[in-house]
Parts: C-alpha cells; structure tokens; sequence
C-alpha cells in the first residue's frame, strides 16, 4: 500500500510537470499571438503547435500507463471534496498560481467539472445516437471494414516515408573522402621523407648519428622517433605513437564514418 | 662605393621592410582518389577562373641535406623542377614550421625560393649536400585571390612510379611577408568551403616522428 | 564579353561593415547563446506574467490593445484560451488533491468501460476526415498555385529571379537579396561596390504608388514609363543610375578636331529582351560604374603623372596637351534622366576606335589585376611573372629588371592613341592636298590595313602618269605618336617631327628629285647623254627649301644640249635652257681661231617651257628632247 501510495505520488508528479509545461507553451504561444501577429511566420508558428501537441501526447501517455498498477490511473480515482470554506485560502492562492483564493461551493461544481463540455457531449450523444441505429453484426463489420482501409492507407504511409527516408539519407550520407593516416603519410612523406627515403643511404659518420634501416612504407603504429641523440630514447617511441592518435583524435573529433 | 649600397645592405633592409614574402601559411590535409574528382569539380567552382582552365603540374622534386661537422641539425634544401614544361629549377628553404597555439588558424614557416639553372644539383652535391629522398608531384593547382591550393598525387620515384598512398596530397598555401597573420583567417575560411570532402588542417611535423636525424 | 566567375559561397550573415575598398565585414553567426539571449529580449515578461494571465482570465473579454478587424488571429487565440483554461483547472484540481485538505482522489475499483466500438468508429472517421480535408484542401492549392504558375511565367517572381542569376552575381545576404555590378570578380579594384537590391515587386497599383513617391528617397525606383510587368524590382544606388558616357574631344584652340564617346550600352543586347526591364537597368547601371571607374583611373594618373604641361583636372574634365595649342579633352557625362541622353548621344557620331581603345585599356588592367600565371614547378611563389621568374637563371641585370617594373598609365596610353590618331590624320591631310595640289608627278599612297592603336604605316608612290615604267619613287612613312619616320628607297631614314609643314617639305623634296630622277631615265632611253646632274644644285637664287636639282643633257650626236633646273618649292617650277653646237654664232677672233671651238657650244637660251606641248614635265621634256635630236641630221 506504502508502494503504491509513493508510485501514485509520482505519478501525479509527472502528470503535473507535464501539465505545467503544456500550460506554459500554450501560454507563450498566446503571447506571440498576441504581441507578434504581424511578424510571426509559419514554420515557428507551426512549431509551437506541435510542441503542444508532443505535450499533450506525453500526457495521455502518462495517463493511459498501464504497467503501474490500477491505482495509479487517474480515471481509476474519484474526486471526493472533503471541505468547503468561504474563507480565502493563501495556500489555495499558491498552489493554483493565484486562480483561486477560495474553495467555496459555488466554485467547486464548476471546477470540478462535473459535466462534459456541451459540445463534446452533443457530439458524443450523435456518435453514439448514429451508433445504436446499427445492429451488433454490420457494427462489428464496419469496424472490421474500418481497421483494414486505415491500415492499409498506414501501409502505404509508412512505406513512402520509408522510400524517402531511405533517398534523403542515401544523399546525405558522406562516403569518406579523405583518410587521417593518409594525410599524415603524405606529409610526413614530403616533410621529412618518410617512405621515400632511399634504399641505400651511405653511411655518414656523425657523433652518436644513428642511420635508420631501410624502409619503405611502416604501418603508422610503428611510428617510432628516433632521435639524433641516439637509442637511449627509443624507450619515449610508445609515448610519442599515443600522442599522436590523440592528437589525430583532437583533430578529428567529428569525423564522419 | 659612396652612393650605392651594397647588396647585403638592400637585402636587409628589404627584410626589415617586410617586402619579402618569406613565409609561407600552410594547411594541408588529403583526398582519396576516389573522391578527388569531386574536390577538383568544388575547386573548379569556388576558385578563380584562368582562362586557361586549371593548371596542370608534374614536377620533380629532391630534397638534400648538407651536414655540417659541428652542427647537429643537417641543413636542408629542396630542389625542384618541372617534369612539363621548360622552367627554371626552383631551390627552396624551408625553415621549422611554428605550430603556434590552437588560435593560429594556419602552420607558418619561413620559405626563400630562388629560381636556378639546371646544374644546381652538380653544384650542391659539390658543396657537400647528399640526396636525402626524392618524389614526383603531379596534380593540379589552383588560385583563389593570393592562396595557393595544389592537389597532387606523391609518387616514388623509380620503380614504376609508384604510388605513395591511395590519396592525394591537397595543400593550401599564402606565401606573404613577415607579420601578415590576418591571412591565415581567409585560408581558414576557405579550407571550411572545403569540408567534409578535405579537412585542411595544420600538421605538426613534430608528432609525425622525425626520421631523419 | 564573358569573363569566367567563380562561385561565392552564399552568405547568410549580417554586413556589419563595408569597407571603402568594398571589402565587406560580416558579423560572425551567433552562438547558441547568443541567440537565446536575443531571442529572450523579444519576451516581454510584463505582459506573459500571471497577474497579467489571471486578469485576461477572469475578464474573458479581449485586451483593446487588438482591434479584432485587424486581427485574424482571433478565433486561433479564443480556442487556446479555452485549452488553456481547462489544463489550468486539471492542473488545480490535482494540485489541490494533492495537499488532500479540500480534495482527495480515491481510488475505486471501476468495471471496465464500456466499450463502444461503433462510436469510436465514428469519432475516428470524423477526425480522420477532418484531416484528410485538410490536407486535400492544401493540395488543391499547391495545385493551384503550380497551375498559375506555369500560366503566367512571365511575372513569377522565382522564375525571374532565375533568370536574374543567371545573368547576375546575386547573394543572400540576411533576409534580402544583393546583386553585385562590380567588376570585380573580372579584376577590378575600383572602391565602388557597385551593388543593387533585389526586391519583389508588389501590384501594379502599389508600384504606381512607389514610383511616385520615389524621386525623393535616395535609392529611387525604375521610373514608370518603362515598367511593364515584372516580378522583380531592382533597386540601383543613385549614383549609378541614369546614363553615363565618356567623351573624349581632341580640341585645337577651341574647334573640335574629333569626338569620341564611349558608352557600352548597346552590348548584349539579346539578353535584354529575353529578360525583364531590370536587365537593361543593370546594364546601364554598369556602364555607369565602368566610366566612372575609368574616369577616376585616369583622374588619378592625370594627377600623379609629370607631364611637361601637366594635366589639368577640373570636375569631370581632364585636359591633357597632346601637341602645341592642341588638347585632348576627356570628360565624364552623367545624365540621370534618360531622355536627354539619349537625344545628346545620337546627334554625335562615335569614334569607334578611340571608344573601343579607352575600354581595352581599362579592361587589360583588370585582366592584368586578375590573371597572374601559374608558377611552374608548383611549389613556387604566385605573382611574378614568368619573365621575372626567369631573370635570376638568366642573370638579368639591373636595368632589365628596371625595365620589367615600368608599365604605361592608361592616361599615358590613350593620350599616345589620341596623339596618334591626329598625327594619322594629319599626315593624310597633308599628303591628300599636296596630292591634290601637286598634279605632276602623281603622289599614290597606301594606307596599310593593319596597324596598332599607336602606329600605322603609309607607302607612298611618286609616279607621272604615263611614265610609270619609267621611274618609280618609292617612300614609306611609319606614323607613330609624336613623330614621323620616313625611309627613302635607297634605305635613307629620316625622323620628322609633329609639325606637318615638315613632312611637306620631305614630299615636295622627292617630287623634285623624282623629276629628275625620271628624266635622267628618259634621257637614257631617247639616247642622250647625261653630262652631269645634281640634286643640290649650288648656284641661282636662294631657294626656301633645299636646293634646285639640275641636269645637264647633251643630245646623241652632242650638237645640242639641254640645261634642266627644278625648283624644290611649291611650285616645282621648272627652268629649261637648250644650247647648240657648232654655234651659229662662232665668228673667228685672234683669241679663239680655231673652228673646232665652234662645237663648244653657245649660249643657253632659256625655252619658254610652259608653253611647249604635254601634259606633264616628262612628256614636254621627251618632246623637247625628240625635236631637238630630229632637227640634227
């Protein structure tokens, strides 16, 4: 009971985090309205729309949760009014962010809500006026009729959308063009000789010159750095290979694959 | 001797001036060949145009080294020349490129070029400089105001010209008098036109592991 | 003209600056941050905070601030006023539940609803169709929309602005459009950054409106009489709209000599009626912005030039001394309204040369300004010229380099084509008239068809008419920009100066020498015998130019003899002595007794030449000759 007491308190939690933000789009958005109208162009306005409506998908999403507990559900609970008070409440005040100072009996049946809207209602009873002249058997096939045209129009749907997600991709997708390890085998190549260097290379005699083995082309993981000092800083060679993927990883940090 | 200053002074004094374009902005990055149609189309594009297209090349170039006894950096020069047409042998000085900190947009490094006949080679090598290493350059270059934009295939030489990697080497260079940093700003926007296809970037030389003593 | 441009990224940034040289400086894009921070000072928090909220609420009534004519938004808000009021009561009712004094929210235990598949059905139906309407209905009007748009292409705004591009350098720039007129891409460094707005243009009745509205804002409209439909509206800076030309007017005293007038209108003329008005705005918008441009380049080089005279510029005037009391004249004509243009462009007859020169030369320093080779190997510097790359392989030495620093101003340029227009032009008058004026010997001359903007060449040919064979004096005469150079046939240079009586004076001296010259050969021919000839002849009277030519004829049994004296001036005018041996009057005297000496022959007796028959000098000679050889047996 504990349990299911905290998850219900989360629940509301996130029901009304959800509210408030829904509250707060639907708000500027009647501020843009109503400050901007001249300046305001499609696409934002568009966009707010459909920042409402993720809210409001968020919330019936909340709403019809059904791995929490039968409890949890809102339409699983009653609103029962314990108080009635004429006097001004100033946590009232807070709480409704300043709508409501008191919680009276002529508020309450209003606010509450205890009838659907007037239109929605006239609109249900037609639906369900027009739903009670047809007998159980052509219901059950209209509604079979129904889900197999819908589904079908979503098929075709979502297969389009598949075909053109599938082109725009194709065309946005960047093959690779240039490669790391290339360009810095070119550089080093026409820097400093790298690869390039010839087969036999005379030796010179210099103090502590070390002559390097001939090479062609070495994987860059052997890298090494042989220095004129001599192989007493070989042991730095490991260091420098990490230095330089990282440095290449610096260079490189949104590479596209 | 009064009223003629002599060769050295001018020289100098050019220097001080900053009239002499010795250094020379350089990003570099490559291309695969795969892709290197593509880069030359963009290049076709956004460069200016020479009524004359773009310009092909082929060159040769040979780095050599000169070792002094006592010094422990040998000195370096290249020596390149035209596999095309008939021109001048260009030797060049490339100094230590400054890396410089993240906010220097390019790799700047100090570069004399001078124009020679073709013995230059029998000349150096009497002087004591050795082939280090050699490449044929071949590709094509292109302009954009003052900047230089090569892209080139590195080929070993001998050996049936074989190819270094399977991309092409694409650099972009401003070879500008001292002091003329706001250049590298207007390469840096250019290399930006350039991306994804090419990421021209500044490249230590440091971390790509001296080989050479 | 096609100059090869390249592509400029287009530029979404704000101009924060344009430099005088036109270099623009753009604002950096903002940051994320930065543009929320901007984004955040839209929202004016005294109006969105909830006392405000509250009050509108309770109210219901509209805020009087709108005037519900004016506002089509009106049903959109009152619907989001709604939602907003019910999600405002859902959102109490659970707050309040939760502090659980005046609320709780029990559960019960609830059947399953009911569940009313047909119902739902319809529901679903409903919405579905109110969506598919929806998006029938924007369908429709795209339709529609392409329909008109292929109906009517002529006054699509995208398919000119199409059109516009491809003709036209056009950047986004922001939330407008720029076009650039500049010559700059082709090489130009002219300051002007020559560009133009791009603007749709509203209804007909509204661009009346505009247009007479326009004359007292600085960047004025086209003007309406020229202004059929047209998607776009092109709004050129004021000081390259209207009509622009250069004069140039070579002027000796105060008569003109010559009037050229460059004007590139007329150019690309098919373009211009394949596409909008605009097309013809932008042109002559750049043609405005090319004669500035040049006009200013030549003001600039009158200035820094050290000219003997130096070149006075005085407004849109720039006076350059070509020779004495001769002046070049080059000015810049800026008319605004179109009407008056074009009236003081037909009455004046264009000098196509000069005005297709004075556009090269500016053209070539944009070239020059543009096209620097390729080094070759790669790796060398761009800039130099290959000439310059060369020199240090081939030691040039100092002056050679000197020599590859010089290059001629344009101003320098066109005062050589001007100067050499009227030394051609001179140089024709005067061989025309001495041509004219001269009847015998006849002067020919060819003008060579080919020939550079600052020298021309003419061959020129004494001959008398019938003697042709005869002899044939031959000169050509280089014309350059100051100065003459004649090379004789017999290889003789000689440099005249500007000064035609000069060149008279050279002309009348082969004329003379032509007569002689061709009477020697005559002589030759009819067998008589040149005893002496000279063409400087030192004896008689002093002549204005150059000396009398003479020649002394003797007859081929040697009893007569023929004395010849050509005067070099204008007149040419001819002295003919004849003498006869043996002498009729040989009488013997003590001093002279001999009879031999009788075929010494006698005096000269001048002949009355003017009146012996023939029609040039040749003929009456060979006549004289012929008669004087029949009479001796």
């Amino acid at each position: 009971m504990q349990r299911e007491e905290k998850q219900w308190e989360s629940t509301l939690e996130q029901i009304l985090s959800r509210l408030n933000d829904l509250k707060l789009s639907i708000m500027s958005m009647i501020t843009v309205l109503e400050t901007q109208y001249e300046t305001i162009n499609w696409p934002t306005f568009l966009d707010n729309f459909a920042l409402i409506s993720s809210h409001l998908t968020g919330i019936s999403k909340i709403l019809n949760r059904r791995d929490v507990g039968g409890s949890c559900l809102l339409r699983n609970r009653t609103v029962l009014p314990l108080l009635l008070s004429q006097d001004r409440d100033d946590q009232l005040l807070q709480i409704t962010e300043g709508r409501l100072p008191v919680f009276s009996h002529d508020i309450v049946p209003d606010y509450l809500r205890t009838k659907p809207d007037p239109t929605a209602e006239t609109r249900m009873i037609a639906h369900e006026q027009k739903a009670n002249s047809l007998n159980n058997d052509a219901a059950a096939k209209q509604v079979m009729q129904f889900n197999k045209v819908v589904a079908h129009v979503s098929d075709i749907i979502s297969e389009q959308r598949e075909k053109w997600e599938s082109e725009s991709s194709t065309r946005a997708g960047v093959q690779q063009t240039s490669s790391m390890t290339d360009t810095q085998a070119l550089v080093a190549a026409v820097g400093i000789g790298k690869g390039l260097l010839k087969m036999t290379m005379p030796p010179m005699g210099g103090p502590g010159q070390v002559m390097l083995p001939p090479g062609g082309i070495r994987p860059s993981s052997m890298m090494s750095s042989v220095s004129p000092q001599g192989v007493g800083h070989l042991g730095k060679a490991p260091s420098s290979v990490k230095t330089n993927i990282k440095s290449a990883n610096q260079i490189h940090p949104f590479q596209r694959n | 001797m009064s009223g003629i200053p002599s060769t050295q002074d001018l020289l100098t004094q050019a220097c001080n001036n900053k009239i002499i374009p010795n250094q020379e902005y350089l990003l570099q990055g490559s291309i695969l060949d795969s892709a290197s149609d593509h880069l030359f189309q963009r290049l076709k594009g956004l460069c200016d145009n020479v009524e004359s297209g773009p310009q092909l090349f082929n060159d040769h170039e040979l780095c050599l080294s000169l070792r002094a006894p006592n010094q422990a950096q040998p000195l370096m020069l290249r020596v390149r020349r035209s596999l095309e047409v008939d021109a001048p042998y260009q030797l060049r000085y490339i100094g230590q490129p400054e890396f410089g900190d993240r906010t220097r947009p390019t790799l700047v490094r100090s570069s004399i070029d001078v124009g020679c006949t073709a013995t230059v080679i029998e000349f150096l090598t009497e002087l004591g400089c050795k082939i280090d290493y050699e490449y044929f350059s071949k590709g094509y270059m292109f302009r954009k105001g003052r900047m230089k934009i090569t892209m080139s295939k590195i080929l070993k030489v001998g050996k049936g010209d074989e190819a270094l990697s399977q991309s092409q080497l694409v650099e972009l260079s401003v070879l500008a008098p001292t002091g003329q940093d706001a250049i590298g700003e207007e390469m840096k926007a250019f290399a930006e036109q350039l991306k994804p296809l090419v990421q021209l970037e500044k490249i230590d030389y440091k971390r790509l592991g001296s080989t050479l003593p | 003209m096609s100059v090869n441009i390249s592509i400029e990224t287009p530029n979404e940034n704000q101009i924060q600056e344009i430099a005088f040289d036109g270099t623009e400086t753009y604002q950096p894009l903002p940051t994320l941050s930065e543009s929320l921070t901007k984004c955040a000072t839209r929202i004016d928090f005294s109006k969105s905070s909830l006392d405000d909220l509250k009050k509108e609420d309770k109210d219901g009534s509209p805020v009087d601030q709108f005037q519900p004519s004016l506002w089509p938004w009106d049903s959109v808000r009152n619907k989001l006023r709604d939602a907003l009021t019910e999600v405002c009561v859902l959102s109490d009712v659970l707050s309040i539940s939760r502090e659980k004094k005046y609320l709780v929210l029990d559960p019960i235990q609830q059947e399953p609803p009911e569940n009313k598949a047909m119902v739902q059905v319809y529901a679903r139906k409903k919405a579905l169709s109110q969506a598919a309407s929806v998006l029938l209905t924007g369908a429709e009007r795209l339709k529609a929309s392409h329909v008109e748009q292929k109906n009517k292409t002529s006054s699509n705004f995208h398919i000119e602005l199409l059109r516009l591009r491809q003709n036209w350098r056009l950047k986004k720039v922001s939330n407008g459009i720029i076009g650039d007129l500049s010559y700059r891409t082709a090489g130009s460094k002219f300051w002007h950054n020559g560009t133009f707005e791009v603007t749709k243009s509203e209804d007909d009745v509204e661009t009346e409106e505009d247009s007479s509205s326009a004359p007292s804002t600085p960047t004025s409209t086209i003007p309406p009489t020229i202004k059929p439909t047209s998607a776009i509206k092109v709004n050129v800076p004021s000081e390259l709209q209207g009509v622009a030309y250069i004069k140039v007017i070579t002027q000796k005293d105060q008569g003109d000599l010559c009037t050229a007038k460059i004007n590139l209108m007329g150019y690309g003329r098919n373009i211009a009626q394949q596409s909008g008005v605009w097309q013809r705005v932008l042109e002559s918008a750049q043609n405005v912005l090319f004669c500035k441009e040049l006009f200013n380049q030549l003001a600039r080089e009158a200035i820094q030039l050290q000219a003997p005279i130096p070149h006075v510029v005085i407004g849109n005037q720039i006076r350059a001394n070509l020779f004495p009391q001769i002046q070049l004249i080059i000015s810049l004509v800026h008319t605004t309204s179109t009407d008056t243009a074009q009236t003081s462009s037909s009455n004046q007859d264009n000098d196509s040369v000069l005005e297709h020169s004075l556009h090269q030369l500016l053209r070539e320093v944009h070239h020059k300004n543009s096209d620097h080779p390729f080094p070759q190997p790669a790796s060398g510097p761009l800039g130099p010229s290959k000439k310059r790359m060369l020199a240090g392989p081939l030691a040039a030495d100092r002056f050679e380099l000197l020599e590859m620093t010089k290059s001629e101003t344009i101003l320098e340029q066109i005062i050589a084509q001007a100067q050499h227009t009227f030394m051609r032009k001179r140089t024709q008058y005067v061989l025309d008239t001495l041509a004219k004026d001269v009847r015998d010997p006849q002067i020919v001359s060819h003008w060579n068809a080919m020939n550079s903007p600052t020298m021309s060449c003419v061959k020129i040919n004494i001959v008398t008419h019938g003697y042709e064979t005869m002899h044939r004096t031959a000169l050509l005469i280089h014309v350059k920009d100051r100065t003459l150079k004649c090379i004789g046939r017999d290889g003789r240079v000689m440099h005249l100066s500007y000064e035609p009586q000069e060149l008279r004076d050279l002309i009348l001296c082969q004329i003379n020498q032509h007569q002689i010259t061709s009477l020697l050969s005559l002589a030759k021919c009819l067998a008589w015998q040149v005893l002496s000839n000279s063409n400087h002849l030192g004896i008689g009277s002093v002549e204005p130019l150059g000396n009398a030519s003479a020649c002394l004829l003797s007859s081929p049994n040697g009893d007569r003899m023929i004395a010849v004296q050509l005067r070099s001036d204008t007149s040419l005018e001819a002295r003919v002595f004849i003498a006869k041996s043996p002498r009729q009057d040989f009488f013997q005297i003590p001093l002279v007794p001999e009879k031999i000496w009788e075929n010494l022959g006698g005096h000269f007796r001048e002949v009355r030449f003017d009146k012996i028959e023939g029609k040039s000098f040749l003929m009456k000679m060979e006549y004289l000759m012929a008669s004087l050889t029949s009479s001796s047996s």
